[in-house]
């Protein structure tokens, strides 16, 4: 694998996926990078505006394993992660033998994951932060690359389940999925009217995506990048001395040292997909939003307030310097 | 090749960086200093203040070329810093400042160092550095220049201007009302070194007359004033010495410089010296007209009193010698040369007497001078009727020299110098008028009491003395005792008319009635 190559797989995948989905360029670089990046997100977006589309686009685009979990009230985590069911041999012996649930796959579309409860939805920790499933005392490794894109809807609000905060931290992105422009949605229109409708074909595998994975970890970053991903985070915390100004009027908590990862992690991806072989600080605020929005838990006078976590970021992002030698000469 | 290539570029603009700091600190430097340069020079408008401002100004611009070369030397920017700027003036996207941090080690070893080397190092190549770093001085620089320029020409257009109403105006109507004194004390004094033929003094004087007249019409500020004061002032602190000098070997005490609040002994020695000349005079006269043996022994005794030191003790030694000489000459009948003896002595204490007026006069232009500098020192504002107190506690006290005689209602600063004389601003002796001394009065023998006039303002420091005795035989121009009888008569009228002090009535009284009684 080499950057060149990368570039180009890259670009074959978006462009299968572009030929389904309408619009939503930024949200589908962001799900890609995320994909390299070997992290979870959080689709976040009123119903119908294709969420599960590009979820099943992309999987039809790569050759991995594909599952969709429709996450409701009634559903337990056995569900989810499978259950030890009692099977009768030609001798008329029992035994148990573990059923594999939908999360044994490579890319799971947990749609609608906030209906779901609690319990079910911490099903999913494990799977999504260790790669593995434990039942009965097993440990199942998951195949790599596994891909967990959740979706919420934010305005049925009703008998949902909002995810906690230590599930939430566990998705690389949260992205706020837009409804179409007038253009896009005429085009949508086109395209889903017809006799036929456009499908997606494989082009990478999951070596490949794997191999992609890998490369991108090698991406080096400057010192000072760094120290701006983890100034930027630092400042989401209201009792930091660096604190931004919003932060430390509405934010109750701020970001994990998970926020800093994701940005750098995803900023190598971003860099490779940009034609760069270096992180820039142009990345980690091209995907800040993304990578610290669900982080950022406001205080009540910010929910009182109606305070968007993307305001807060946003004021960070203009408050923290991104280099010292922008004080230079 | 590429990394060869890559920290080539990065030393190009550690160099340019560090001279583009180098100007950025010194151009700050030179900016604060000049502009408070300038910004003194206006406030010179207002209030009065004794700033070099072209020296601040010159400082300023050494101060900021210091500070430039200081950065420039002890402060140079590190390699990564300088990819660091290069990343952000040229919008590298960081490129630059990771390969940098790859090539010094700083980086964790990567399959893409090298591909990270390449890109940063195609991408600085086409880079023109510049373009977004110059190495040239910045605007603060030009500025600063600018502002030096600004404060030197301001500071000499605006010499001597002030606001009205404002401090600084008041110490230029100080400086303005100074140079009328001084125009005025100039004039004085060249009139009166004429009178007392002193003349280095005569020839200060129009320096003093010329200095008040540009205080007067020069816009001249305050440390300028006091400049061009402290020179004259030097200039005759070397006539005087010269003057001192000179007289020093005639006899009479050294003067050291002189105080501007004590008063000087030198009219005192002057009064002394003419008071000698006119003693040897009139024995030198008397000398050739002696005949009997009576007549020389008395001339003898007086040659001897002077020889002596005279009643006061005060003849200068060189003319005691003189008198002693005289007087032996005389006792071996040699009157002719005792005669030539007593007409140098007299020409000697002559010289000497202008010696001692040229110094007396010096003395008071210092002090003149002197205070002139106090007040332009102090700036105080002083109305135009208020008295020169000084001058007026030393004359009260007596002993007032000639020069520190206040000035009358007519000749108030207000008033315009009078119109200069057929000999001013000459040297004695080449003036239109020549100076001529009336004849000389022939003097009394006898005790002599001294007294001293106490509370009256006059001339100076007067000394009367009272002479008991028979008059001497000279020629007259009118009738004695016409001349006695009508003194005494005008005497008795005037003395019951006038204000005279008790111990004048007596001696005019036993004057006139020693008169009548010889007559």
């Amino acid at each position: 694998m080499d950057a060149a190559t990368f570039r180009s797989t890259f670009a074959a995948i978006r462009r299968e996926v572009q030929r389904v989905i309408v619009g939503h360029e930024a949200l589908i670089e962001h799900v890609l990078v995320a994909l390299i990046a070997n992290g979870h997100v959080l689709l976040e977006g009123v119903p119908g505006i294709g969420k599960t589309l590009l979820v099943k686009t992309l999987s039809h685009s790569l050759d991995l394993k594909y599952s969709r979990i429709q996450f409701t009230p009634d559903l337990m985590p056995a569900d989810i992660i499978g259950t030890n069911v009692v099977l009768q041999d030609a001798d008329g012996r029992r035994y148990f033998q573990f059923q594999r649930g939908p999360i044994f796959s490579q890319i799971v579309l947990a749609d609608e994951i906030n209906r779901a409860t609690p319990k079910t939805q911490s099903a999913l920790l494990e799977a999504m932060q260790e790669r593995t499933v434990s039942v009965s005392g097993n440990a199942y490794v998951l195949e790599e690359p596994f891909l967990v894109l959740a979706t919420q809807n934010p305005i049925e609000m009703e008998g949902t389940y909002p995810l906690p905060e230590a599930q939430i931290d566990r998705f690389l992105f949260k992205l706020k999925v837009e409804s179409p422009t007038l253009p896009e949605l005429l085009e949508i229109m086109e395209r889903t009217s017809g006799p036929t409708t456009p499908a997606a074909e494989v082009v990478a595998s999951g070596t490949t995506i794997r191999e992609m994975q890998a490369f991108a970890r090698e991406v080096p970053a400057a010192d000072h990048v760094k120290l701006y991903a983890a100034r930027l985070v630092r400042a989401t915390h209201p009792s930091d001395g660096e604190a931004g100004s919003m932060a430390k009027r509405y934010v109750r908590y701020g970001s994990s040292p998970r926020g800093a990862q994701a940005l750098l992690v995803a900023g190598k991806a971003r860099a490779l997909v940009e034609g760069r072989v270096n992180v820039s600080v142009e990345d980690l605020q091209a995907l800040v939003l993304a990578a610290l929005r669900h982080r950022v838990i406001l205080n009540f006078e910010g929910e009182a307030e109606g305070i968007d976590p993307d305001e807060v970021v946003r004021s960070i992002v203009a408050e923290v310097p991104p280099t010292p030698a922008a004080s230079v000469t | 090749m590429e990394r060869e290539i890559l920290l080539q570029i990065v030393e190009q603009a550690r160099r340019r960086l560090a001279a583009r700091r180098a100007w950025w600190w010194g151009g700050r430097v030179a900016l604060a200093i000049t502009g408070a340069a300038l910004l003194l020079v206006l406030a010179r408008t207002v209030v009065p203040l004794d700033i070099p401002y072209a020296l601040i100004t010159v400082a300023g611009l050494s101060a900021g070329v210091l500070a430039a070369l200081i950065v420039r030397v002890a402060a140079r920017p590190s390699p990564l810093l300088a990819a660091q700027v290069i990343d952000y003036r040229f919008d590298c996207k960081d490129r630059v400042t990771t390969a940098v941090e790859v090539l010094t080690g700083t980086q964790r070893q990567s399959v893409l160092a090298g591909a990270v080397v390449e890109d940063a190092a195609r991408h600085a190549m086409t880079l023109d550095l510049g373009s977004r770093l110059p190495g040239r001085p910045d605007r603060t620089a030009a500025v600063a220049a600018a502002l030096a320029v600004a404060a030197v020409l301001l500071g000499h257009g605006l010499r001597g201007f002030s606001l009205p109403g404002t401090p600084a105006r008041q110490v230029t109507e100080t400086i303005q009302r100074e140079g009328r004194r001084l125009g005025r004390v100039g004039q004085t004094m060249e009139e009166r070194a004429r009178a007392d033929r002193a003349r280095i003094t005569r020839r200060v004087a129009p320096s003093v007359r010329t200095l008040g007249q540009s205080l007067q019409h020069e816009r001249l500020d305050r440390a300028e004033a006091l400049g061009r004061i402290s020179d004259l002032g030097r200039q005759i602190e070397e006539d005087r010495r010269r003057v001192q000098a000179r007289r020093m070997p005639q006899g009479g005490a050294p003067q050291q410089r002189p105080s501007p609040d004590l008063p000087s002994d030198l009219f005192q020695q002057r009064t002394a010296v003419d008071r000698t000349i006119r003693q040897i005079r009139e024995i030198a006269d008397r000398m050739a007209q002696s005949r009997s043996p009576e007549e020389r022994s008395a001339l003898m005794r007086q040659l001897a009193a002077l020889a002596g030191g005279g009643e006061e003790g005060n003849v200068p030694a060189r003319a005691r010698e003189q008198a002693a000489e005289a007087n032996q000459q005389l006792a071996a009948g040699d009157t002719a040369g005792a005669r030539r003896t007593l007409q140098q002595t007299a020409t000697d204490l002559e010289d000497l007497r202008g010696m001692l007026a040229d110094e007396e006069g010096l003395q008071q232009a210092q002090r003149d001078l002197s205070r002139s500098a106090d007040q332009i020192a102090s700036g105080r504002p002083v109305a135009s009727n208020e008295p020169d107190q000084a001058s007026q506690a030393r004359a009260q006290q007596g002993n007032a020299a000639p020069g520190d005689r206040p000035l009358s209602e007519g000749q108030g600063p207000e008033t315009a110098a009078p119109p200069p004389g057929p000999n001013q601003g000459t040297l004695p002796g080449q003036g239109a008028v020549q100076e001529k001394l009336g004849a000389r009065t022939p003097r009394l023998e006898g005790d002599k009491k001294q007294s001293r006039v106490q509370g009256v303002q006059g001339d100076g420091r007067m000394i009367t003395s009272e002479l008991l005795g028979p008059g001497r035989s000279a020629q007259v121009r009118v009738p004695a005792g016409p001349a006695v009888l009508a003194a005494r008569t005008d005497a008795d009228r005037y003395m019951s008319r006038m204000r005279i002090p008790p111990e004048y009535r007596e001696v005019v009284r036993r004057y006139f009635e020693a008169l009548a009684a010889s007559h």
